[in-house]
């Protein structure tokens, strides 16, 4: 299987948000059609490295796509979506809103009432496409969120933190997703606190705290010499 | 891969946008400009003949009130039975109503002119200092003022050759010279 997905090269970047040095020097290759997770303790900066990678930091450095042909399609699932619990919006018209080109109070057409679902079912939320989006819990959420990022087929998929409030299926289903990704040779670049999952699931990961403390495979790189250092104070201040 | 493509994410910067925003001052400031050099419309002053005087920059207050007043006397007369000044001040009428008001603006003293194709209504101050002598001439329709800064100018010819001779100088209303200009031609 070919990579559909592009390549990330990240050379020497750094970010600075007022007087706070949130990256630096951070240098990270991402393989083609590979599933990279990103480790790290709170504040480490991976976020912010995602959201550098979209273009929307003020970075130095460079942070380069290399795609296989011509640039394709970027899925992104956020760590929270913000909007208020009580907006009478159903899960139907969010991911509706975002697949069709009809405005979200018309009703939808046929067809992308039958994608929804398809999106639904592919996350294991079929039949829940007229609950409040208020109303779902954080995992339903997570979920729906997911599947709005796999509708339409994305090239590379950025995940920020997916499985934080999945449940025990949801996390099967979860792992289930990524391995239908790395089938299609989607590049995937994973945010992720779970070490066992990213163990099981990651063929790459970096551990950032600010700067890339470590960098390889999971099996090898996750012990817990490797994982004290990262998560510790020491690899944050140094 | 031969046809393999790199893309460089940029930081994210307000510098696009600046400089459109920029741009399209530049574009607003430049057109308009434009446009006023295309459309430059030098103001004309037409100068007036000596026998004319400019109602707004020729006449002081006390003689524009009195041609304004004039001017509408001329609207009632056709609705009137006698058009004599006396008539006319039983009326009520201004300027021929011996007033305040006509005190203040030089006391004026009217009689009437008739000549074969015209009316005149001739007016002479009692306060020299105050207004000229002031001359309304109606022939067919359209009521003319007349002007003469020397108060005991008197005239028995209404046609535009005796009162131009006689030093009389036609009041007259001009709409190329704006209010916000300086008219220097008297």
């Amino acid at each position: 299987m070919t990579a559909r997905g592009p390549g990330i090269a990240i050379q020497n970047l750094s970010l600075t948000l007022g007087r706070t040095e949130v990256l630096s020097g951070v240098d990270m290759t991402v393989a083609p059609g590979s599933i990279h997770a990103l480790v790290g303790p709170n504040g480490g900066g991976k976020s912010s490295l995602i959201r550098c990678l979209l273009g929307q930091m003020p970075h130095r450095g460079t942070v380069s796509l290399n795609w296989p042909a011509r640039p394709g399609r970027i899925g992104y699932v956020p760590q929270a979506l913000q909007f208020d619990a009580g907006l009478p919006m159903t899960v139907g018209d969010f991911l509706g809103t975002l697949d069709g080109n009809r405005p979200g109070f018309l009703k939808p057409r046929r067809a992308t009432r039958d994608l929804v679902e398809a999106q639904l079912a592919r996350v294991g939320m079929a039949g829940k496409s007229g609950r409040r989006m208020g109303a779902l819990s954080g995992g339903e959420r997570q979920r729906v969120l997911m599947a709005q990022a796999l509708e339409p087929a994305p090239d590379l998929l950025i995940l920020d933190e997916p499985m934080s409030a999945l449940d025990e299926s949801g996390g099967a289903i979860f792992a289930e997703v990524m391995q239908s990704l790395r089938r299609d040779g989607v590049t995937v670049l994973w945010i992720e606190h779970d070490l066992l999952a990213v163990r099981r699931l990651a063929d790459h990961v970096t551990g950032l705290a600010r700067r890339v403390i470590f960098d390889g495979q999971p099996e090898a790189m996750l012990d817990a010499d490797r994982v004290l250092d990262l998560f510790s104070q020491r690899s944050a201040v140094a | 891969m031969s046809s393999a493509i790199s893309v460089i994410v940029p930081p994210a910067s307000g510098r696009r946008e600046t400089v459109a925003v920029l741009l399209a001052a530049l574009i607003v400031v430049l057109s308009a400009t434009g446009f006023i050099a295309l459309h430059r419309d030098t103001a004309t002053a037409t100068s007036l003949p000596h026998w004319q005087v400019d109602l707004r920059s020729g006449l002081n207050a006390a003689e524009q009130g009195l041609t304004a007043d004039l001017l509408l006397a001329a609207d009632e007369m056709p609705y009137l039975d006698q058009v004599t000044p006396e008539a006319l001040a039983a009326e009520g009428l201004p300027p021929f109503f011996a007033d305040a008001t006509a005190t203040a603006r030089g006391g004026h003293h009217w009689q009437l002119i008739e000549t074969t194709d015209a009316q005149g209504w001739l007016g002479q101050p009692a306060a020299k200092e105050v207004a000229g002598a002031m001359l309304m001439r109606i022939a067919g329709e359209t009521p003319t003022i007349w002007l003469h800064r020397d108060g005991a100018a008197s005239t028995s010819a209404l046609d535009d050759a005796a009162l131009i001779a006689a030093g009389w100088r036609q009041v007259i209303t001009r709409f190329d010279a704006s209010v916000t200009r300086k008219d220097d031609q008297h």
